[in-house]
């Protein structure tokens, strides 16, 4: 029986390889993800940036910091007891400015207390103001009529709203009615040392606001991103809109929620700007998408510089851009797209309408390309 | 020799492990209900010894141990070797027996080949898109891209997410610098610092995507369907012991599919909605603001050491492929009428995806892949998997292949034929003895 030690080893080779699957450094090189290069971000050039680790309010005495929930909005909460085992809860919530109207949040609010809703002529009557930090907030005041807390006490709300630019701040203290009555004059002491800085007051002041990045001259107010984009979810101010020159007979119109900007080109042309990520799938990609939205055939790698043509601009940017004319369903219209690959964003400028139209609006389009300055 | 294999070739060890077999896949099965389908698998089938306890705390103290599925295995394995050693006398009245016994060692043998050698990861990717690679779908790599002369290709060096453990520095040849893992979570969410309270929260980094969210711990997932997205805090310290910085990566910041996720994930932080009917609702609403938040937390990170810069994100583990794969066109039917608001899409009736395969030796071919129709390439086999909607670009399909690497997927038909044959064999003779066997 020759084969025994065979088999033997196979058994053994086969119950080691079992035993030995270990994970290990690899190093390969492989192609990029897409034609962006993936430069220094503007966050390393700013690594030694800091921020104090202080919440920018006086917490009051007798408060206690809560810790944090995954995935809560809340970005602070305090607790407040009584020895008797009374409790109150204090929450700063901030929301984007589309945090429902301020009727709906104070029914909410009164539906945790089991009130009845109110109608806005009472909500009129019912709102106070209070300073928070430098700024005056609104000031709602509720309390429950019936024994909701463990059956044997009332509930009341003390809320103040914080509308900041874009971002709707909310400071609410909840719990039982006579604990958090007592603490009203610490709870506006607080809302008072809320250190709203310099972003205070208007949306326009508001170092981030992608608004006051443009200057007026260049982008009238209508180019502005609408409100929804505002805010909370404002780009860093180095991302912000860039500053151009738009071309006679260009005129902005309001942008809808992908686009940064819009403008009506001559009779019926639509010319739209869009930022995205870096990683916006490259220009190939993006080509072949804007092919298909005409009708076209999807083209290979090796074709893309015969369909396209390059574009310096000042600095060291590059437009490549495509001029693709529409067939069947798009017949008669015409497509000029630029893509423009920053290290921190791609940027796509896109041109529509009558093949006419577009094709005598070419040269402005590459001058405003141009006179784009990032 | 055979004194000494003789124990080992006992039928009643036969029965006993074949028993065990029976109270491992019972014990197994129950496990799935609450450990998943990954966790279950691993810890009763691919492990030596295992125990078994019940999910209710109160009965906590039973503990039932069990062979492991690879013990049984190589056991059962070893007995029929064994029993062929010590017993072997060939003659031909017992060449089906043998035959079967050989397709049952196929078929083991197969199996241990299949779970060490056998992989799966998937391409998902939209219309229009080329991928020369395909992914993991559980195991994470943290990498670092360098340029090189070539401007369209990129250095890397992938670490895999077993090694990104907290306290572990790691330091590798071509990084000009060491990496200390400060923390490690297997599973967390993101959450959005708004620019006006980022100076509120004590950040877990001021670096990069840090600036505007924080990742915190939550549970591990270990449902079929769900999946377990790591984050990390690193810190990067050059050569000279000068701290680059500490940074915070993530898969949801290097999976580009979890972008949908996300944004849904926020939509319902923002609007407080609680079913999935009130999160269609408030999707129209909410749904822009959260396109520029995910702008925030893909925003690119590196280092630049000695002049030459670093960028790095946690990413699915990748497997690269000698051929590129575009998707050229998706199909996607439902049932009529099965949409509902919780659910636009319906129940799916067809997925196909037409695919274009482009290999720099083979050429180019095309395909299409729909469900029971994989596409065999390359010594992998891709299958439909999910389909949907790029959400950027409306009515842009997207699809994802299952890619499933097996180089012994022929095993179990072998070794199935081979008992199968062995079994007519056996049959066979005993059928012409009976038939020769004189009448009385």
């Amino acid at each position: 029986m020759r084969f025994r030690p065979c088999l033997a080893v196979l058994m053994a080779s086969t119950l080691a390889g079992v035993g030995c699957k270990k994970a290990e450094i690899q190093v390969y090189q492989a192609p990029k993800d897409s034609a962006v290069t993936a430069a220094a971000s503007p966050a390393g050039a700013t690594a030694a940036e800091s921020r104090p680790e202080r919440p920018p309010w006086q917490v009051p005495e007798g408060w206690t910091e809560k810790p944090r929930e995954s995935g809560s909005m809340r970005i602070a909460s305090y607790g407040i007891s009584a020895t008797d085992g009374r409790s109150a809860d204090v929450s700063v919530v901030p929301l984007g400015p589309v945090a429902g109207g301020e009727l709906d949040n104070v029914n909410r609010w009164r539906d945790q207390l089991h009130l009845a809703p109110i109608t806005q002529a009472e909500l009129d009557s019912q709102t106070g103001s209070a300073a928070i930090g430098s700024v005056t907030g609104k000031l709602y005041d509720m309390v429950g009529t019936e024994p909701t807390l463990d059956g044997k006490y009332k509930a009341r709300t003390l809320a103040a709203v914080l509308s900041l630019g874009g971002t709707t701040v909310f400071f609410k203290m909840t719990g039982e009615d006579a604990l958090v009555s007592e603490n009203r004059p610490k709870f506006l002491a607080w809302l008072k040392s809320v250190d709203t800085g310099d972003s205070a007051g208007s949306s326009t002041s508001s170092p981030s606001s992608p608004s006051s990045a443009t200057p007026p001259s260049t982008a009238p107010a209508t180019t502005a991103p609408p409100a929804a984009m505002a805010g909370p979810v404002t780009p860093p101010p180095a991302t912000g809109l860039p500053e151009w020159e738009v071309p006679d007979g260009w005129k902005p119109v309001q942008a809808s929620t992908m686009r940064l900007a819009s403008f009506a080109v001559g009779n019926g042309g639509d010319l739209s700007v869009v930022a995205l990520g870096p990683a916006a799938g490259g220009t190939l990609a993006n080509v072949n998408r804007w092919r298909g939205q005409m009708g076209l055939a999807p083209i290979g790698a090796e074709d893309i510089a015969g369909n396209t043509t390059k574009v310096q601009l000042e600095g060291d940017a590059q437009a490549v851009v495509a001029e693709l004319d529409g067939t069947g369903a798009t017949a008669g219209r015409k497509m000029l797209a630029a893509i423009v690959a920053r290290p921190d964003r791609t940027w796509f400028y896109k041109l529509t309408g009558d093949a006419a139209l577009v094709s005598g609006e070419h040269d402005r389009f590459v001058k405003f390309l141009k006179s784009v300055k990032y | 020799m055979k004194r000494l294999l003789a124990p080992l070739t006992s039928l009643r060890l036969t029965v006993t492990l074949l028993a065990l077999g029976i109270a491992v896949v019972f014990f197994g099965t129950l496990a799935q209900t609450e450990d998943g389908l990954y966790v279950a698998q691993s810890r009763y089938f691919r492990s030596w010894f295992s125990t078994w306890s019940p999910h209710d705390p109160s009965l906590k103290w039973i503990i039932v141990p069990l062979p492991g599925g690879y013990l049984l295995g190589t056991s059962l394995l070893v007995n029929l070797i064994a029993a062929h050693l010590v017993r072997f006398k060939f003659a031909w009245k017992k060449t089906g027996i043998i035959l079967s016994h050989l397709g049952i060692i196929v078929l083991l043998v197969g199996q241990l080949a299949t779970d060490m050698f056998a992989h799966e990861s998937r391409i998902s990717f939209a219309e229009g898109e080329w991928r020369n690679y395909s992914e993991d779908f559980q195991e994470t790599e943290l990498v670092f891209l360098s340029d090189l002369p070539d401007p369209a290709m990129n250095s890397v060096v992938a670490i895999p997410d077993s090694l990104l453990k907290i306290g572990e520095e790691i330091r590798t040849e071509p990084l000009p610098f060491t990496i200390r893992v400060k923390e490690w979570m297997p599973n967390s969410d993101p959450t959005f610092q708004p620019p006006m309270m980022q100076r509120t929260n004590t950040p877990q980094t001021s670096l990069g995507i840090g600036r505007s969210f924080t990742f915190r711990s939550v549970k591990e997932t270990r449902k079929m369907d769900d999946k377990n997205i790591p984050s990390a805090l690193l810190e990067l310290v050059a050569t000279n012991g000068t701290s680059l910085g500490t940074w915070a990566i993530s898969e949801w910041a290097g999976e580009s599919d979890l972008q949908r996720t996300a944004r849904r994930f926020w939509v319902r932080a923002f609007s407080g909605a609680g079913t999935d009917e009130q999160l269609q609702d408030a999707l129209p609403e909410y749904y822009p603001m959260t396109a520029r938040i995910y702008q925030q937390l893909i925003v690119p990170q590196s280092v630049t050491v000695g002049g030459r810069s670093y960028s790095f994100t946690l990413r699915p583990r990748r497997y690269y492929q000698p051929f590129s794969i575009k998707l050229l066109q998706t199909k996607h039917e439902t049932y009529a009428g099965t949409s509902t608001a919780a659910d636009p899409e319906g129940i799916p009736k067809h997925f196909q995806s037409r695919v274009l395969v482009d290999h720099p030796r083979d050429g180019k071919r095309e395909a299409d892949i729909y469900m029971n129709n994989p596409l065999r390439y390359a010594g992998l086999t891709f299958f439909q998997y999910q389909m949907g909607q790029d959400e950027a670009a409306a009515n842009r399909g997207t699809s994802t292949l299952q890619v499933v690497k097996n180089p012994s997927w022929l095993t179990p038909y072998l070794g199935c034929v081979l008992v199968a044959l062995g079994l007519l064999v056996q049959f066979g003779i005993h059928l012409n003895g009976f038939l020769r066997k004189p009448r009385a």
